[in-house]
């Protein structure tokens, strides 16, 4: 493994970018001065058992089983995986295949609400608040970790990566810092930025168990400075806290993809993740400020992952905003919440518009990794003419790992997938940003990704 | 709408990831280019008239006409609406001596887009700028034509004893017999002995800026260019790296030599503001079809056009070299884009972006 380099000492006096991206409209006014309001309850929950990076969860529950809020419906089948716990009270309606967002039918657990009751559950939590200076002495690393796994904490940033094997100290690599990803980079989206306003304290407590399981020394938020309120909130929230870790909030300037792990990592700690490999591999573990959130609730209170900040947003939507839901609540149901869909609505994505996957339906439920929905109208839509390549150099300068996003376009395009695992396709992350600046419209990430798939299977053969 | 409304939930658009895209797209980076020739063009019409609307109808005509005709022999989709046609056909224009034939013109324009581009499988695919894989071709059919200019604003050929007498007459001696490259080349052979030219030459630069002096149609006028490369720059249609890379590479040869023997060598001003020097730097080499990928390539290119340019004006035959230097670096292009491949980041040596 490479030298690595000792993380500088003073975090927050440092510029901190990265060479590349992109500067899309960020659109966040539509939502960011809206408070985080509990969504109703939907008459039914559908809880897909893939809904994280790894083996799907085993239902263990049967149809006309009565579940209560909190109750583990799924569990975990093997190491990289993680349980399900219903978010209501009621009844178990079924458990058969169902349209997931990944295009396949998965295996989903159908639970009907008893409403009155689960919403006398969600009364008594709302007093179990965890405020920034939690004693942490009662816990031990192992039984944060454990707190974290049973709660089946996921990557809420969209990742969806099981939280607990990031917070899992390893002997051979030491975690140096823990950093939390408040940068929220894609347009529109503000669950996060909501979140470090009215939950500072809940984030930060999150972020002292982190270090206290992973046994870092340091850690660190990231915030992007177009949310100058948000890192004022979290400044406030520590100060008050009068805690003596050693935590800094860092300011990071605002632009694409600047919340992705690799461009984050370098630009706070002036180290880089190797190319194939991990955060961890140069001492860092890094999480989504909703995550942290959700750690601290389920150590503070043993509360599993059941429900999440999400941002509905985009022209398309009558009334926008940011909405504490619960997981398994169906699409169809927020958007008719917030006032349905527009007259020019043309396309739904799951997340934001750099990266999130478009939806055909909303007949989907909301998963532990989505972070809003964006509803995009005709105008913003237009299909766009492609051209053919004028080798400007626009993607090569917009790609913020420094690939050479037209040659793997081309190389994945025309199959040829040893030329484009040697020019490292599989670093990409599929940021979105090369396809954003070209001229000619050409949808590089598309062809990259299928130049990808291509790398994997013969990078798995040797 | 049918369709559209099934079981009470809407069908929405599927696609590929990002959703969204930025403002700029090619056509409008050929429409930059086009604007950027406009000083020039306006220029080119001051000075030469009817010549200019002439040469330059002549050569997009060429230029349009073989891209159709490609494309419809290879059963490919028309490609007018990227422009780039348009482009080649006014810069190959702007680099024909104004009283040239306008059947060779257009002759010249269809060969940039059918042989410069379109063999190669169109937009993007040539490896030689089209505009001078046109201009070789005609300098090497019709050399001398290629090298007569007349007195701007009149149907004098430079150098003839009409012109001489009109230069005479008008007091215009120093533009009527010789254009300024032809005249640097005098006093390079000379080796420092007709130090009356040299100062003529001098005398001329405030002309060169004008572009009131002989030479190609689009390519005199040095502030007219200036201007359209300023807009180009403005609209991020071209990075610095190329121009700058040109004028450095001129003055490595040019200001050397002039600080030495000041009295015997037109001054790197001359040089910069001569010929197609500027032209070349701000919108022949900036071609991004034919230019390095990254920032770091363009600018060694430049240098090379630079220093070619000069080596080409100071040894070869030809008056002026801007076009073969450009065809050359083309040629080096894809060992510049090899050598100055970007380096991933997180691979050993690129820590920190
Ligand atoms: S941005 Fe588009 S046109 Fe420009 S080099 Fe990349 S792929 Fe080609
Ligand atoms: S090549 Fe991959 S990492 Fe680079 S800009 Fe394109 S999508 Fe992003």
């Amino acid at each position: 493994m490479a030298v690595v380099k000792p993380i500088p000492d003073r975090l927050e006096k440092r510029r901190l970018t990265f060479k590349g991206g992109v500067h899309p409209p960020e659109h966040k006014e539509i939502t960011e001065h809206k408070p985080i309001e509990r969504a109703p309850l939907p008459p039914e929950i559908f809880l897909p058992t893939a809904m994280h990076v790894g083996a799907p969860a085993t239902p263990v529950v049967a149809k006309k089983d009565v579940v209560s809020r909190a109750q583990l419906v799924a569990e975990a089948s093997g190491f990289v995986s993680a349980p399900i716990h219903s978010p209501v009270s009621g009844t178990v309606k079924d458990v058969l295949p169902l349209p997931h967002q990944s295009g396949r039918m998965v295996l989903s657990i159908v639970i009907q609400t008893d409403v009155e009751k689960t919403e006398e559950i969600i009364r008594a939590e709302a007093s179990q608040g965890v405020e920034a200076n939690i004693d942490l002495s009662p816990y031990t690393p192992e039984q944060i970790v454990r707190a974290v796994k049973d709660a089946g904490i996921v990557g809420l940033g969209g990742a969806a990566f099981p939280t607990f094997i990031k917070l899992t100290p390893n002997e051979q690599k030491p975690t140096d810092i823990v950093i939390l990803n408040g940068t929220e980079c894609e347009p529109f989206l503000t669950a996060d930025h909501r979140s470090m306003l009215e939950t500072p304290g809940r984030i930060i407590a999150g972020l002292r168990l982190a270090m206290k399981a992973t046994g870092a020394p340091r850690g660190a938020i990231g915030i992007e400075d177009n949310k100058p309120d948000a890192i004022a909130s979290m400044k406030k929230a520590l100060q008050e806290a009068n805690v003596t870790d050693r935590i800094e909030i860092c300011t990071l300037r605002t632009k694409y993809p600047q919340g992705g792990e690799r461009n984050l990592i370098p630009a706070i700690t002036g180290r880089a993740v190797p190319v194939g490999g991990f955060p961890p591999d140069v001492g860092i573990a890094i999480f989504n400020v909703g995550t942290a959130a959700a750690i601290a609730l389920a150590v503070a209170h043993s509360r599993p992952l059941m429900e999440r900040v999400m941002t509905l947003t985009g022209l398309g939507i009558k009334n926008p905003g940011n909405l504490l839901v619960q997981i398994g609540t169906p699409l169809q149901f927020l958007v008719d919440k917030c006032g349905g869909t527009t007259h020019g609505a043309s396309m739904a994505i799951l997340g934001g518009p750099m990266m999130g996957p478009t939806a055909p339906e909303l007949n989907l439920p909301v998963l532990k990794g989505m972070s809003g929905i964006t509803v995009l109208t005709h105008s913003e839509t237009r299909p766009r003419k492609e051209f053919a390549c004028i080798r400007c150099g626009r993607c090569v300068d917009a790609c913020p790992l420094g690939l050479m996003p037209s040659l793997l376009a081309r190389l994945g395009q025309r199959r040829r997938a040893e030329e484009a695992l040697r020019l490292n396709v599989l670093a990409c992350v599929e940021c979105g940003s090369c396809s954003y600046v070209c001229p000619s419209n050409i949808p590089l990430v598309q062809y990259i990704r299928s130049g990808k798939a291509q790398a994997q299977k013969i990078a798995r053969k040797k | 709408m049918a369709a559209e409304e099934k079981r009470g939930t809407r069908l929405f658009m599927v696609e590929s990831s990002p959703h969204v895209g930025g403002d700029l797209t090619t056509p409008r980076v050929m429409l930059d280019v086009l604007i950027a020739l406009a000083p020039a063009t306006l220029v080119a019409l001051w000075f030469f008239k009817m010549y200019a609307v002439v040469l330059v109808v002549s050569c997009v005509a060429g230029a349009a006409f073989a891209e159709v005709l490609a494309n419809r022999l290879m059963h490919r989709s028309n490609s007018l609406g990227d422009l780039s046609a348009v482009v080649t056909g006014i810069i190959l224009a702007f680099c024909l001596p104004p009283n040239f034939p306008f059947y060779f013109a257009f002759m010249g324009g269809a060969v940039s887009t059918g042989i410069g581009k379109m063999v190669f499988g169109g937009l993007g695919a040539n490896i030689f700028n089209p505009a001078m894989v046109g201009r070789a071709f005609l300098t090497a059919c019709f050399g001398t034509m290629m090298t007569t200019w007349t007195v701007p604003g009149t149907t004098q050929v430079i150098g003839s004893p009409e012109a001489i007498e009109y230069g005479v007459a008008h007091g215009l001696e120093a533009i009527t017999q010789a254009t300024p490259m032809g005249l640097v080349k005098q006093v390079l052979k000379s080796g420092g002995d007709d130090p009356e030219k040299l100062k003529t030459l001098v005398a001329l630069m405030p002309r060169m800026c004008l572009g009131s002096v002989g030479g190609s149609l689009g390519e005199t006028s040095a502030i007219a260019i200036l201007l359209g490369g300023g807009w180009m720059l403005l609209r991020r249609t071209i990075t610095w790296h190329i121009p700058v890379g040109v004028v450095l590479g001129a003055l490595a040869f040019a200001l050397p030599a002039w600080l030495v023997s000041p009295a015997a060598v037109p001054n790197p001003g001359i040089h910069i503001l001569g010929g197609a020097m500027l032209f070349g730097a701000f919108i022949i080499a900036t071609d991004p079809v034919t230019c390095p990928l990254s920032a770091k390539g363009r600018l060694i290119f430049g240098v090379g056009v630079g220093i070619l340019t000069m080596l080409i004006r100071i040894l070869g035959g030809y008056p002026e070299g801007v076009m073969y230097a450009v065809l050359l670096m083309n040629a080096l292009t894809p060992f510049l884009d090899q050598w100055t491949k970007a380096k991933p980041l997180g691979l050993e040596g690129n820590s920190n972006a």
